[in-house]
């Protein structure tokens, strides 16, 4: 850590001295701090997750408490969601944190498969098995699907192999947390990722905002496909709508999860303690862009907060089927910003090869 | 631009960081064993572009054109390289690798379009193209003589929708070809029209008559076969866009031969996520023991043992893209160099490499490195 700050102070007086800070690094500069304080975030709720976990599963204490804190590392999770580039890319941590969508219930499969394997389960068996197992999906099957909160209570101990997994999972998932704040913390990819600042947007060169803005644009297309378009059955052959491919349908969290990937969006753009996205267009007389982007997210927002079911039953009811095409639109609204007029404000190319489909 | 044009380069480089450094005219490349690369690329402003480069990856010719290509192919008779517009673009781009000049541009007709690759026959009087047919979205196999201006003689159905990459078997008579499944249309761009009722296959077509002899469907409609290559022995080797899930475990490389099922190679979990489902080029050796698959999304290069069907070693390389192997040895020429194989491959962030080493433990060289990103294919004589 100290080394760190020391190798910013001397990146600091580094750029201070050459020239004045660029808008760009002032941005970059901030946003790491963001994504640092939300992997923080994430690292603590999911060692809190471990702890009351295994307080459940020793003192048989009351299951709403874990269930409670997994609701807010999957909050601390959907918050960062975003972050697709950095260290929780290289060894497929993002997918070690959550595995979804998961359309074929792999997730249940392969848990069912542990807990039905005779040997004891380890937190080394768990690190070492799929990414299926490892995360806050298999975490979620076992302290809201039914058939396992059954089994926890049914004979009035805990379970012990659904404990043992459940305590393997939440610890490894504490480390793999615990090893993205290291990652994202490291002195030599900070430096580097702020120094691809001057390096040019055109999608050949590593650039730290192309990085940022890209991945702004792929988590709305997936909030719009996946986390929207997957429960209302637009990616269905026969198009039919089902519940169950809602994100979080087994704790009926899907609606939160997509309002948190649209609040952490605005505070990308709009952070009145730091130098935000909004200060980045304004250095380039663009604010317009960043009041539109605004304007795009309360429609949102505003829209989302009419659905007052969970998303598993308002995609099933017809009643509800208006608001939700209607925010799917607006979704899209959102997403047509940030590819077209926000990356030309920026003067961003976005990936060349890997964006072809071809 | 000519080659002596280029090395003019290397001082705007120096000033924008961006631009194209000349290597060592001694450069490894030359002795590798080939005379030129072809390949698309556009410049930072989004200028598509047909290149032809030397054996050290420097410019010999280079030319704007209006529409983004995607694949090409050497014609040997006429000293051509063809190059094709990726879809849905209707140019064919005729460069004379003799003169440096774009000679002609084949716009095709009005109820048709490219999808990107084409191949010559064995006497090299003829091309094979994939293209769509507006009327009815089939996959159509245009027939062209390189005889004078090449014109198209003939069509022929291609065995499925969404006709991709196509290469010739080694007996001269067959084509193979990957039917990636996917109906598109241009007043809808690249839009998928048909997701869900999509039915890729792997066909083979006798060149005489046209015929599909044998074709071969993936287990899963939406696994899209699209590139390929072919050894010296007939063995197939093909990749696959799955356009289903991320998380999905479907197989994305595989592997044929004619009258034998599909043999789908290793994808570990870790790879599966990290590509994307998505696989760009394909390049087997010649004794089709080794194969080596771009994949720009989880930017790596998989290489594949093909008797195993194991995952032998994956090569960083950010938006991976062209690969092309270099020469014909097989075992038979030569143990030494059947081990020893070389590729040459791009990248969508400038750089262009070869490969070689054992093939468990493949080192990129560099060629060069510079501001052009080099489109999905390249092809290399």
């Amino acid at each position: 850590m100290a080394r760190r700050i020391l190798l910013l102070t001397m990146l600091w007086l580094l750029l201070g001295s050459c020239e004045r800070t660029s808008p760009e690094e002032k941005w970059i500069t901030a946003l790491s701090a963001r994504i640092e304080a939300g992997y923080q975030s994430l690292h603590s709720s999911s060692r809190d997750l471990n702890r009351q976990v295994q307080e459940f599963c020793v003192q048989n204490t009351d299951i709403n408490v874990p269930r409670q804190q997994w609701r807010q590392t999957m909050a601390a999770w959907q918050d960062i969601q975003w972050v697709r580039f950095g260290p929780i890319v290289e060894h497929n941590d993002d997918w070690k944190i959550q595995f979804w969508p998961d359309k074929k219930n792999i997730v249940a499969r392969k848990v069912n498969k542990m807990l039905n394997e005779p040997q004891s389960i380890t937190v080394e068996g768990v690190a070492n098995a799929s990414v299926v197992v490892q995360g806050l999906s298999a975490v979620e099957l076992l302290l809201f699907d039914e058939p396992y909160v059954t089994q926890f209570t049914s004979t009035g101990t805990q379970s012990g192999d659904q404990c043992q997994l459940l305590t393997a999972i939440t610890t490894t998932l504490a480390a793999n947390t615990g090893r993205i704040v290291q990652a994202w913390q490291d002195a030599q990819f900070q430096a580097g990722w702020l120094a691809s600042v001057g390096q040019p947007q055109d999608g050949v060169h590593a650039n730290a905002v192309s990085d940022a803005v890209g991945a702004m644009l792929t988590q709305m297309e997936k909030v719009k496909v996946d986390k929207l378009g997957g429960p209302l059955g637009y990616k269905n052959r026969n198009r039919q709508p089902n519940g169950y491919f809602s994100e979080g349908w087994r704790s009926d969290s899907s609606l939160d999860n997509i309002k948190i990937n649209l609040l952490a969006m605005q505070g990308i753009m709009q952070n009145n303690e730091a130098y935000d996205l909004r200060r980045l267009l304004e250095s380039k007389g663009n604010a317009v862009i960043a009041d539109e982007f605004q304007a795009r997210l309360n429609d949102n927002l505003a829209l989302l907060a009419t659905i007052d079911k969970p998303l598993r039953e308002a995609v099933m009811e017809p009643g509800y089927r208006q608001q939700l095409e209607d925010l799917y639109q607006s979704l899209g609204a959102l997403n047509s910003l940030i590819k077209t007029k926000l990356t030309k404000a920026l003067g961003i190319n976005l990936g060349f090869n890997s964006n072809d489909g071809d | 631009m000519l080659r002596r044009d280029f090395c003019k380069w290397p001082l705007l480089a120096l000033v924008s960081a961006g631009g194209v450094a000349c290597s060592d005219p001694q450069s490894v490349g030359v002795d590798a064993g080939f005379r030129a690369i072809f390949s698309g690329c556009d410049d930072a402003r989004g200028t598509h572009y047909i290149a032809h480069l030397d054996p050290a990856a420097q410019f010999v010719s280079r030319i704007a054109v209006p529409q983004r290509v995607h694949g090409s192919v050497y014609a040997p008779q006429q000293r051509w390289a063809l190059f094709f517009a990726r879809r849905p673009g209707t140019h064919l781009y005729v460069l004379d690798t003799s003169s440096g000049h774009l000679i002609h541009t084949l716009e095709n007709a009005a109820d048709r379009h490219f999808y990107g690759h084409g191949v010559v026959s064995a006497d090299g009087h003829w091309l094979y193209t994939t293209e769509n047919n507006l009327t009815d979205l089939s996959g159509v196999i245009g027939v062209y003589s390189l005889q004078g201006k090449p014109n198209k003689v003939a069509e022929f159905a291609s065995g499925g929708i969404g006709p991709h990459q196509l290469a010739l078997m080694p007996d001269g008579q067959t084509l193979v070809i990957a039917n990636g499944g996917m109906a598109t249309h241009p007043s809808s761009e690249r839009e998928v029209l048909n997701l869900e009722s999509m039915a890729p296959n792997l066909a083979y077509l006798d060149l005489a008559s046209g015929a599909v002899l044998e074709y071969h469907e993936p287990p899963h409609h939406k696994m899209s076969i699209r590139h390929l290559d072919v050894a010296l022995d007939g063995r197939v080797v093909f990749g696959v866009q799955y356009q289903g899930e991320l998380t999905d475990a479907v197989p994305l490389v595989g592997s044929h031969r004619r009258g034998e099922d599909i043999q789908w190679l290793e994808l570990p979990e870790p790879v599966q996520l990290s590509v994307k489902q998505y696989t760009a080029s394909v390049a087997v050796d010649a004794a089709g023991e080794t194969a080596l698959v771009s994949c720009p999304r989880g930017n790596l290069i998989g290489c594949w043992d093909l008797d195993s069907g194991k995952l032998l070693q994956q090569l960083q390389s950010r938006d991976a893209a062209g690969l092309f192997r270099v020469g014909n040895h097989t075992q038979s020429d030569n143990q030494e160099q059947a081990v020893k194989t070389t590729w040459v491959s791009s990248n969508g962030v400038g750089e262009m490499s070869l490969l070689q080493g054992n093939r468990a433990s493949l080192r990129s060289q560099s060629l060069s490195r510079g501001g052009w990103r080099w489109d999905n294919h390249l092809t290399v004589i």
